[in-house]
């Protein structure tokens, strides 16, 4: 695989530095793949929106920053204005449809994803982060499903991993491209 | 006491790295005061040191810090503390007393953007000069090591602890908050695989041993004998004799700033550490450390595929600065461009001392928050390669 | 003692079983009231059965640093300045075991220091303190120090200092130190007593002590060359606490007050606390 630039998007408290960490800790340490998270809280992050950066690669990671992501997974409307336009051309944008309404745009796949209410039916609305990344997977296979299931079921908290797990499986299942 | 080395593969930070690092290093003392980007160490060493006994104390300020560091060495641990920018210049002070003293222990700078408090969440690399300078009086030497990585950080914060007993001195771990923030693979390996530098203690009474070895200016591997250990030695701020007594006599004066400066420029041969990259047959070089050496390389690896004869060169120990190996560099190449996040230029200055004219060097300066992009230094090659 | 023929040198006892001969003579001036407290010191420490082995004296910059420095047979560690609670913060964490006597000063404590000092009484650091206060920085000449009482003409205040000076025994009981006192250098007794009573409370004992400056106390302030002078102002400028209850303010108004102003030993310090804490975290 090239190198590949991810970046997770969308307001504090939504839980998508997790979901890039548990994704880049699948690529690491169970993948065997060169993977480097960063967090940016620069002009980017202002009114609250928080954005996490994987790069993952086959290769050495030479530059650990996301420039233009190949996949954004977003769950903000303003997360979703202000970075929009630095994917790159042909990428993948997977986007939370309850909280984000995109504008058309032919350069890009946007998939829409309704992870809010989806894990609203679940029961909890925290693991809506779970089910855009469960999404992400199978949208994108940048990483076996089953690796980061494995991970994911070793990183959450316990006592909550078959909620956590459910949402990932209800996020694949949710992704008609 | 425990080992407290984690085998095993990890996901983590390089400010964690550097927690972790100590730890298998013997690091049993840790005193802080919080600081972005830093902060992340001074959490893991709280949450790791009492596991495996240590202590671990969070100051009233990086003055304190500082200062209860080097006690704790004195008192027989190996300590560290960490900062970023507006506290290691409060921390300058206490370096002096570590230097003096001939006193080891290891200081992170996490480097952020300045001048003054800056950005606090985003890389800068103005700190260069001051880890080397900026402690009062001059009259001293000083190492300090730089990682591009998380696995580096974790490694040579090891290598700082080593090389603080091996020489007797404060030793700065000088990061960044690329590298500490950036969350990668850290592989611990098992407690045997890693090389740790016991604390050297006299062989000799206490009437035959002086503390401070200033009529052997170039030894290295000297005892640090502690408190309670019937050596009876004598710390002081001031220049002092053999023994620690305070003087005024300049031929003390004169003895004391010889053996602070020699102990390391005369062991540099100890003390040089770099990284080459597609430097055999190259024409022109491209330098950078810490957190900006991998957009470096990945400039250098674009201006390959375009033809250019372009190599890659990075000083991992900082400071004593490698001029042999600059000037080898400078004697191989025609241009070098020194690729730094500041804009009054630092390593660019040194390098071009180092060079002695057999180069051109080009400074290629940010004022930091991000490293530069690859792409930015490419631009700046094809310019200037010829 | 050396031979007939030889520069006679005469040793104090204690001096002779404590200092290192080739410290003496100390550097203090003529008069000054150091010496008195180093005595008490000495005195409190063989009557305690201190040694070497298990004590260690940690000096500031000023004059009661410099005139102990690198004097006592056992380890010295000498800090900068206003950072001696720090260093012996670091000291007493790696050697729990050891017993700390630290030496300070106006500016050393008050000033530069005033926040460490203020942070090892709140976690009542278990070391003991004693504050060699003589209303002045002695060592650098005679510049006002926060100890300087009001009005005083020193060298950087010449129409007088208009600002109050410090108390610091009770800041030190506020920050929460086990015990506090404050006597003159001529207390010979109270001061050794309170010494040896600061060595023995675990926590933080901190030792005030009004001593004479002649050189620069004496000679900037009140304008005398003589320390019996100065000695005579401290006495009548302070007063025993319990015989201040009898007085009225205006009376009190202006004196220092002497005795002691706390003795909490049930107060738990960041050492035996740190220790209690290892047990309960420690894994391996």
């Amino acid at each position: 695989m090239a190198r590949q630039e991810i970046r997770f998007a969308g307001f504090g408290g939504q839980g998508l530095l997790l979901a890039g960490i548990l994704l880049g800790k699948t690529a690491a340490l169970y993948a065997g793949k060169q993977a480097a998270q960063t967090q940016s809280y620069g002009t980017e992050a202002r009114g609250g929106a928080s954005q996490c950066n994987l790069v993952i690669d086959d290769q050495e990671i030479t530059y650990v920053g996301v420039v233009n992501p190949d996949v954004f997974v977003v769950m903000s409307q303003e997360a979703y204005d202000k970075l929009i336009g630095e994917v790159k051309e042909g990428g993948l944008v997977f986007y939370d449809s309850d909280l984000v309404k995109v504008k058309e745009n032919p350069r890009l796949r946007q998939i829409p994803i309704p992870s809010t209410s989806a894990a609203k039916g679940l029961g909890k609305q925290m693991v809506a982060n779970v089910v855009m990344l469960g999404a992400m997977i199978e949208g994108t296979k940048a990483i076996d499903g089953d690796l980061v299931k494995t991970c994911l079921k070793e990183s959450v908290p316990p006592g909550t991993e078959e909620l956590n797990l459910k949402a990932f499986d209800l996020g694949r299942s949710l992704v008609k491209l | 006491m425990p080992s407290g080395v984690k085998p095993g593969k990890y996901f983590v930070q390089g400010d964690e790295a550097i927690a972790e690092g100590a730890i298998a290093a013997g690091c049993r003392f840790f005193a802080g005061y919080p600081i972005t980007p830093s902060s992340e160490t001074s959490e893991t060493m709280a949450r790791r040191l009492p596991e495996v006994g240590g202590i671990c104390l969070q100051m009233e300020d990086e003055l304190a810090s500082i200062h209860s560091v080097g006690a704790a060495s004195v008192g027989g641990l190996k300590a560290m503390t960490i900062s970023s920018g507006p506290g290691i210049s409060l921390m300058l002070e206490g370096l002096g007393w570590g230097i003096k003293n001939e006193i080891p222990y290891v200081v992170a700078d996490i480097q952020r953007a300045g001048p003054s408090n800056g950005v606090a969440t985003r890389v800068g690399q103005g700190d260069f000069y001051t880890v080397r300078y900026g402690s009062a009086g001059g009259n001293s030497s000083l190492i300090a090591l730089s990682p591009k990585s998380t696995q580096e950080a974790f490694d040579l914060t090891i290598e700082c602890f080593n090389l603080s007993e091996i020489f007797r001195c404060p030793v700065f771990l000088l990061s960044d908050e690329t590298v500490g923030h950036t969350r990668e693979l850290l592989v611990i390996p098992e407690e045997t695989r890693l090389n740790v530098v016991k604390r050297f203690k006299p062989t000799v009474p206490p009437e035959q041993f002086a503390m401070y070895p200033l009529d052997t200016p170039g030894v290295i591997n000297y005892p640090f004998p502690n408190i309670g250990e019937g050596y009876g030695i004598c710390v002081s701020p001031y220049t002092h004799n053999s023994k620690g007594y305070a003087s005024t006599a300049q031929d003390i004066q004169e003895k004391m700033a010889r053996r602070l400066v020699l102990k390391i420029t005369e062991n540099l041969g100890r003390l040089v550490r770099v990284e080459k990259q597609k430097m055999e047959d190259a024409e022109f070089a491209v330098v950078a450390y810490g957190g900006n050496a991998r957009p470096a390389i990945a400039a250098v690896d674009i201006a390959r595929e375009s033809g250019m004869k372009v190599g890659f060169f990075r000083p991992i120990i900082v400071w004593p600065f490698p001029d042999g190996e600059v000037l080898k560099v400078a004697e191989k190449v025609k241009t070098i461009l020194v690729c730094e996040l500041n804009i009054d230029g630092q390593l660019s200055r040194e390098v071009g001392r180092a060079a002695k004219g057999k180069a051109e060097v080009y400074h290629l300066g940010s004022g930091g928050v991000e490293p530069h992009l690859p792409a930015q230094i490419f631009n700046e090659i094809r310019r200037l390669y010829k | 003692m050396s031979t007939v023929g030889e520069t006679l040198t005469i040793l104090h006892p204690l001096v002779a079983k404590y200092l290192r001969k080739e410290r003496m003579p100390h550097m203090a001036c003529p008069g000054c009231g150091i010496g008195q407290v180093i005595h008490s010191t000495l005195l409190a420490i063989d009557e305690l059965g201190l040694t070497p082995k298990d004590t260690v004296w940690v000096q500031g910059v000023g004059c009661n640093s410099r005139i102990t420095y690198s004097t006592w047979v056992g380890d010295n560690v000498d800090a900068h300045h206003g950072r001696i609670f720090a260093v012996a913060t670091g000291l007493k964490m790696a050697r729990p075991d050891m017993n700390f006597i630290l030496f300070t000063g106006d500016g050393d404590c008050g000033a530069i220091g005033g926040n460490h000092f203020i942070h090892a009484c709140r976690r009542n650091l278990d070391v003991t303190a004693i504050l060699f206060n003589n209303g002045i920085y002695g060592m650098t000449g005679g510049q006002v120090a926060p100890t300087s009482p009001v009005g005083a003409v020193t060298t950087t205040t010449p129409y007088g200092n208009i600002e109050d000076p410090f108390d610091m025994c009770q800041m030190a009981v506020t920050a929460g130190a086990s015990y506090v006192a404050r006597w003159k250098s001529t207390d010979f007794k109270p001061l050794v007593n309170s010494i040896k009573k600061g060595v023995q409370t675990k926590g933080l004992a901190f030792i005030e002590v009004l001593l004479q400056c002649p050189t620069n106390f004496g000679r900037y302030v009140l304008k005398t060359s003589q320390p019996q002078e100065v000695l005579k102002w401290i006495k009548e400028h302070s007063v025993n606490k319990k015989d201040a209850e009898k007085l009225t303010a205006e009376e009190v108004a202006g004196k220092y007050l002497l005795g002691e102003f706390i003795y909490r030993p049930e107060r738990s310090g960041i050492v035996e606390r740190y220790q209690e804490f290892l047990k309960k975290y420690q894994k391996e």
